[in-house]
């Protein structure tokens, strides 16, 4: 590629300086790759046309010094193109140039964002006076929406209804009382019958009590007047019976009936 | 016009930023019809001096109170002054709305300090929410401005933020050369 050189006009050299660029793709290759030259400065639309010129001034395509031209052009572009997009791929060769390249394209961006951040500082108090709201829930239930103030209305009616209903109920509703069988009443009541009769049976005894508490009274006075002594119970083949004294009946003994002592 | 006050109607009752295409689907209606009604409705509104304003947030409207009477708002709530965000805060917000989505390892590597508090303070505060996993190694997560952003810097657009440089115009310019070097090779 002796015979293909590249004028590439107001070259930026790294001390601040301004030159032009003439000579083959390699040596710009070499000049990036010890930064002597800013892969911003460098146009790949110029090398391009410079060398499709060429290539029409040959009238014809030689395919040496073609791919030769290609190897290097893609390099450039690659280069280039990682500086412009920052890639994430890495090229051995070439890795010193790219990382500082990168590094000069992040301080470049960290600079252009502090510009940006400090713009962005002198605006933070635009907005602080817009209150704003958050959504009302609507997503609840529906039925709780929607509803007419007459609901409330029948409601009130309902209520009224139901005291009328109770109204008209009777305000009393008769309770059998209960017939309370004083244990007092039925144990002189049986003390007086065993005086005049001398024994009964017990029974017998239940057998007249006309109510449930009547009987209940009765069978806690026998329990009661035979704790206090006050009568005997017999053993007998027609069942228990209730005897007007506590002392051992001795015919309860003869009639081979035992007496209940305790 | 009546979709003026539907678009006031649904602004109200959504509170948050409302998106744009929704209210063209709803309404049947342009994007400049929909950003017609919306601009004369905020005419209106600073207009005739109302408490509220329209705020139009890049892609979506949203109702706020009018900033003038912010001191009185602040009075009746009871609310103070918003504490302003540090140096800090303010580079990773610029990297991000600059470059969105963008990662936190992205954020660090310009910032060259591990920024991973100062990212997750902005989302909490609803300046940067997630959009997002990177399709790489790890999956980072991706991060965008959000329209609170855009509403405390008083931007309707991100659009609206300066340029610094012009490294993109640049490389597009010597793309577009060289594709067409390459079709003239072609040929």
């Amino acid at each position: 590629m002796d015979d293909l050189t590249f004028r590439l006009p107001g070259l930026k050299r790294t001390r601040g300086e301004t030159a032009d660029f003439e000579g083959p793709l390699s040596l710009i290759l070499q000049l990036l790759s010890r930064n002597r030259v800013e892969i911003q400065d460098i146009r790949i639309g110029d090398i391009l046309d410079q060398y499709m010129a060429w290539l029409a001034g040959m009238e014809r395509m030689d395919l040496e010094v073609t791919g030769e031209f290609i190897t290097m052009a893609s390099y450039l572009l690659y280069i280039k193109a990682r500086t412009l997009l920052e890639g994430t791929r890495e090229v051995e060769e070439l890795d010193e140039l790219i990382s500082s390249l990168e590094a000069q394209k992040r301080k470049e961006t960290l600079e252009r964002m502090k510009l940006a951040a400090e713009w962005l500082g002198g605006r933070s108090g635009l907005g602080e006076g817009i209150f704003i709201r958050a959504q009302e829930p609507i997503d609840g239930p529906p039925e709780y929406r929607a509803h007419s103030p007459a609901l409330l209305l029948r409601a009130l009616g309902e209520i009224t209804g139901r005291e009328r209903e109770a109204a008209a109920l009777p305000r009393t509703v008769p309770v059998p009382a209960p017939l309370a069988y004083s244990i007092r009443d039925k144990s002189d009541e049986i003390l007086l019958r065993l005086r005049d009769r001398g024994r009964v049976s017990l029974a017998e005894l239940f057998a007249e009590s006309r109510s449930r508490s009547e009987l209940t009274a009765a069978f806690l006075s026998v329990l009661e007047l035979y704790r206090a002594e006050q009568i005997g119970l017999l053993d007998t083949e027609n069942g228990l019976e209730v005897l007007a004294a506590p002392a051992a009946d001795p015919a309860g003994d003869r009639d081979g009936g035992n007496a209940h002592g305790s | 016009m009546e979709a003026d006050g539907i678009i006031e109607s649904i602004l109200f009752a959504a509170g948050e930023p409302f998106p744009i295409p929704r209210l063209m689907a709803l309404l049947d209606l342009s994007r400049e019809e929909v950003l017609a009604a919306a601009r004369r409705l905020g005419d209106r509104y600073s207009y005739e001096h109302r408490g509220i304003r329209l705020l139009v947030l890049e892609d979506a409207l949203q109702l706020g109170s009018a900033p003038e009477y912010a001191d009185w708002v602040r009075r009746a709530l009871d609310t103070r002054k918003p504490a302003r965000l540090s140096p800090a805060a303010l580079e990773v917000l610029a990297i991000a709305a600059y470059f969105q989505p963008v990662t936190r390892t992205y954020i660090e590597q310009i910032r060259g300090v591990d920024s991973s508090y100062t990212v997750g303070l902005l989302v909490e505060k609803g300046f940067l929410e997630p959009c997002g996993r990177l399709d790489a190694p790890g999956r980072p997560m991706l991060f965008r401005t959000t329209a609170a952003f855009l509403r405390v810097f008083g931007l309707s657009s991100l659009e609206e933020l300066p340029s610094y440089g012009d490294a993109p115009e640049i490389a597009g310019e010597d793309l577009q050369a060289l594709a067409e070097g390459l079709a003239e090779v072609r040929d």
